[in-house]
């Protein structure tokens, strides 16, 4: 893979959410549905909301897939297989008024989407905004 | 005392809020066999696919985890919420998209050719959407379930999600 660095974020970068349900896209239409960008729930007290992306520039398609396996599929207890994902910019994060954390864990490309309100509503548009801004990639 | 469908529709959403678990199955039960209804006739069909797929959907996705991250389970009650707004949904709508929603319920999904969108996941008690009409034309909120869809999302679908609108020109 060519060099990456964890900390230099640029809003220029792709970053990909893996899909792992028919009914969260729309092959038909190439449109994400927004539960896809839904956050995981606060753990405890100090935790926040946070969606698990991969910064994905300037890797090739086998690449990027080979992520979802080996890091989201494989970490999961029913080892669902990726069946898409959502390809959207840093910058679009922006300008639905959230951040970028590039925790690099459990991989260097690693980050997640925070900055994410407490309000259900105020995250429902977020995550339509995001939907609506992204790509859909099949995999093939 | 019977009970229409729609009033049985608001207690039962009422109830969902407050685990009223007895009178809630008796109620839910009631739901049920009224959507089951095989006397209804043909033009509702769709409200009994969307009923058939949002069931499908609760077994799917009765377990934690069941996107591939941490999505919460969809549990009965969620179904329930999801069955009876479509029951309630208005005449002329067009049919929206059951969408399973991490956060443990059945999202409704409609949109568009503009890239419009309208997006309302059910909570207990209230409904939550959110809308993209247009660039820099958004609306969201959370408005309560009584007998009907709230007036806000309806206003939503009257203007750019129902049968006639596909005739007109929309802005």
């Amino acid at each position: 893979m060519p060099a990456f660095s964890q900390h230099d974020v640029k809003p220029s970068e792709r970053i990909s959410r893996y899909i792992f349900r028919k009914d969260h896209f729309n092959p038909r239409t190439g449109r994400v549905r927004p539960p896809v960008y839904e956050p995981a729930r606060p753990k405890n007290e100090s935790d926040s909301y946070k969606t698990s992306v991969y910064r994905t520039e300037k890797l090739n398609d086998g690449e990027i897939w080979d992520i979802g396996d080996n890091y989201v599929t494989k970490e999961h207890p029913e080892h669902l297989p990726s069946l898409a994902r959502a390809d959207t910019q840093i910058q679009k994060v922006a300008d639905a008024e959230l951040k970028i954390d590039p925790d690099g864990i459990p991989h260097p490309r690693h980050a997640n989407i925070i900055g994410w309100p407490d309000s259900d509503e105020a995250r429902q548009i977020k995550r339509a905004l995001l939907a609506q801004s992204a790509q859909l990639v099949l995999r093939s | 005392m019977t009970l229409t469908t729609t009033q049985t529709a608001a207690r039962l959403w009422d109830l969902g809020s407050r685990g009223c678990s007895e009178t809630y199955d008796r109620l839910a039960k009631k739901v049920l066999e009224t959507i089951d209804d095989a006397t209804r006739p043909v033009s509702l069909g769709w409200r009994r696919h969307l009923s058939d797929q949002a069931k499908t959907l609760g077994h799917e996705c009765s377990r934690q985890g069941w996107d591939g991250y941490e999505a919460n389970p969809i549990l009965p009650e969620a179904v329930s919420r999801a069955l009876l707004l479509i029951e309630l949904l208005p005449e002329g709508t067009e049919i929206p998209e059951l969408v399973p929603d991490p956060v443990g319920e059945i999202s409704f999904e409609w949109s568009d050719r503009h890239d419009r969108i309208l997006s309302v996941t059910p909570r207990k008690g209230v409904l939550v959407y959110a809308a993209i009409l247009g660039h820099d034309h958004t609306q969201y909120g959370k408005a309560p379930v009584r007998d009907s869809w709230p007036a806000e999302i309806q206003s939503i679908l009257t203007r750019y999600f129902n049968h006639a609108s596909l005739f007109t020109t929309r802005r």
